[in-house]
């Protein structure tokens, strides 16, 4: 991307390339004091046992937020995420229990499923040209819906004794790090590096940042809109085959809610709400301040109604902070 | 759908009377060795003195618990000479049923059998019931407000506590117990709690850490791995329902743990098939077949012009090992 053309779309490249290490100072701020504290109140927070629990609880919602930068750096949201899990993770789960499905197809089903459902979200979004909230709201509903359609409602249980080799997204390892924790890498590098390098992510920022400058510049929006809620499916994909290994089995009702913990990783990692403003960097760092909260909080026995009411904290306390850093920077 | 292990238990139900009960079946009176495990007959069939059109509110039609339970009222609705219109939530939406019942009381059916989605939110829909005439019980869950004729349901509290002895039997009266507890805030997540906790509360040695996992398996997993970590000398995990006791299963296998009591409560299958394969010592059992089966008898003794019972407790059951195969038997 030629600095001619991003100044053409009214856009500061340096803003988003060097503006990320201060974005990301606060959240990460965070991270390392309240883990500190945790550590002083309870010292095996520390083990590296437990530290791994922590990356390993931190995945789907990692994975998850990842695609919703995305979606949110343009100014949309997508509420279906927690229901495009359970529909991606019920279509392969039948494919292996039902159909005796191997492995590997059934994985790749989970993923393609998950993107497809993502472009159908985009396809409304900027065809319909409704608002993303109405379309993911509605799409949420159908798509819960249609996982509880296929299985009748009903879990399916032990699905490595259909498919041995399947426990290896969930519960393997490489060299002892947990298998979920190398795929969230492995996603976060990917998204990173997209939005980084690719005219995917200029366009991504840019949209956010001014639609219709953006537009009147040339770019073929809902092209890049599409390509944006696609990833974001892919990454539910991603994430259905990680996390139905992890459970070893595949429900209806999984990652029921699971939208709004990716949305706020990814508003405590500082990235606004109305688009054009933020990093990948962040989102990661607030999907492990969120699970370094319930992880340190069970440590210490604290009941869940207070864990719940921190987190809510947290992220108003992210915006908070986000809301004062611009002001003193504008 | 396809049937897999469950097909090797159909003699479960044939092996039956051999067994003894080492679990209570609650409010029982004293069961014997050769009762029908269902007891599916305590109040009919009875003989409709008229065809009587009956509506059954069906609030979760893809649950498995709902659907043993509308089966139920079908089967017996033909048994008792009367005729079941099922309406069926499509929604989570209280006021769709609210709306449902008013279209039943419009249709003028004789009796009304209801699940409810939410026990305060349906009263409005109780309540033209009874402003029409038209009798309601109620099965599993107790509308808020509103007149019933009976209601038939599990105890709850009866049950946890039940699971609550168990623990404590087997681990000795002494040590941690994780409580994963269900979603906080819900009627039954609370009724749960109360039961366990009266039971381990009475004894000095043992200690219990509540945790909820708002009746989710990932939450019973993430949760039990941290509680292992931070509590190694943990001996036992009761899940609040069956999906979170199952979670805790495979946090305590990943440890490569063996050592540590599992209860769960629901009697899902999946559950059944954790008991018999020896990573949970129990599980909690409902019946929702009586549910159904009593709450139309109820109705028609009701409307043939007989007292009904105001309260019906259905019972529960521990399934052990030892009595496994014959619940396995039921739900297959």
């Amino acid at each position: 991307m030629s600095n001619a053309a991003s100044q053409a779309l009214g856009l500061d490249l340096r803003r988003i390339t060097f503006g990320n290490v201060w974005q990301v100072i606060g959240p990460l701020a965070s991270l390392i004091i309240l883990s500190l504290l945790i550590w002083w109140a309870e010292p095996v927070f520390m083990s590296p046992q437990n530290l791994l629990n922590v990356a390993r609880q931190a995945s789907l919602t990692a994975i998850l937020a990842t695609g919703m930068t995305f979606v949110i750096l343009t100014g949309g949201i997508d509420l279906s995420v927690g229901s495009m899990v359970a529909l991606s993770s019920v279509c392969g789960g039948l494919l292996m229990w039902e159909f005796g499905w191997p492995m590997w197809p059934a994985v790749l089903v989970m993923v393609v499923v998950g993107g497809l459902l993502g472009l159908i979200n985009g396809a409304i979004v900027t065809l319909g040209r409704i608002p993303p909230f109405i379309v993911t709201l509605g799409t949420m509903q159908i798509f819960r819906g249609a996982a509880l359609q296929l299985t009748d409602g009903k879990p399916i249980f032990d699905l490595t004794a259909f498919q041995p080799s399947f426990s290896m997204w969930g519960t393997g390892d490489l060299g002892g790090i947990p298998a979920p924790v190398i795929i969230t890498l492995v996603v976060f590098v990917a998204g990173w590096l997209i939005l980084r390098y690719t005219r995917l992510g200029l366009y991504t920022y840019a949209i956010g940042g001014n639609e219709q400058a953006t537009r009147f510049s040339g770019v073929q929006i809902n092209r890049y809109k599409l390509g944006v809620y696609g990833l974001m499916g892919v990454t539910a994909g991603v994430a259905a085959v990680m996390w139905s290994s992890r459970l070893n089995s595949t429900q209806p009702t999984v990652a029921t809610g699971e939208e709004l913990n990716a949305i706020a990783a990814v508003v405590i990692g500082g990235t606004s709400l109305f688009g054009g403003e933020g990093s990948i960097v962040g989102t990661l760092i607030g999907a492990l301040l969120m699970a370094v909260i319930r992880n340190g909080l069970t440590l210490l026995h604290v009941p869940s109604f207070y864990q719940q009411m921190v987190i809510g904290a947290v992220v108003v306390l992210a915006v908070l902070i986000d809301r004062l850093r611009r002001r003193e920077t504008a | 759908m396809h049937r897999r292990t469950f097909l090797t238990i159909s003699a479960g139900l044939a092996t039956a009377p051999a067994l003894r009960w080492t679990g209570a079946l609650a409010q029982d009176a004293t069961p014997t060795a050769d009762e029908d495990l269902l007891d599916l007959d305590r109040f009919g069939p009875v003989a409709a003195s008229s065809p009587y059109t009956l509506a059954f509110f069906q609030p979760y039609p893809n649950n498995e618990f709902w659907q043993r339970l509308q089966g139920a009222v079908e089967a017996r609705a033909e048994a008792d000479g009367v005729t079941v219109e099922v309406y069926a939530l499509g929604s989570n939406e209280v006021a769709d049923q609210v709306a449902q019942m008013e279209a039943a009381v419009a249709a003028a059916v004789d009796g009304i059998i209801l699940g409810t989605i939410n026990a305060a939110g349906v009263v409005p829909g109780v309540e033209a019931a009874n402003n029409a005439g038209i009798p309601v019980i109620a099965v599993d869950t107790a509308p808020a407000g509103g007149e019933l004729v009976s209601l038939a349901q599990t105890d709850n509290v009866e049950a946890s506590a039940a699971a609550g002895a168990f623990i404590a039997e087997a681990i000795g009266e002494a040590g941690k117990v994780l409580n994963l507890q269900g979603e906080m805030g819900n009627q039954t997540a609370q009724a749960r709690n109360e039961g366990l906790h009266r039971v381990l509360d009475g004894f000095a040695e043992i200690q219990v850490i509540d945790q909820s996992a708002n009746w989710t398996q990932e939450l019973g997993l993430s949760i039990t791995e941290n509680v292992l970590t931070s509590d190694p000398d943990l001996v036992a995990i009761f899940g609040a329902n069956d999906p979170a006791a199952l979670g805790a299963v495979q946090a305590v296998k990943a440890a490569g743990r063996d050592d540590i009591v599992i209860v769960g409560f629901d009697g899902n299958p999946s559950a059944f098939e954790a008991v018999q394969a020896g990573d949970m010592a129990a599980d909690i059992a409902q019946f929702p077949e009586r549910m159904g089966t009593y709450g139309v008898d109820l109705m028609v003794l009701h409307l043939n012009g007989e007292e009904v019972e105001a309260l019906v407790d259905t019972g529960t059951a521990v399934v052990t090992a030892e009595n496994v195969e014959v619940f396995l038997g039921i739900v297959s």
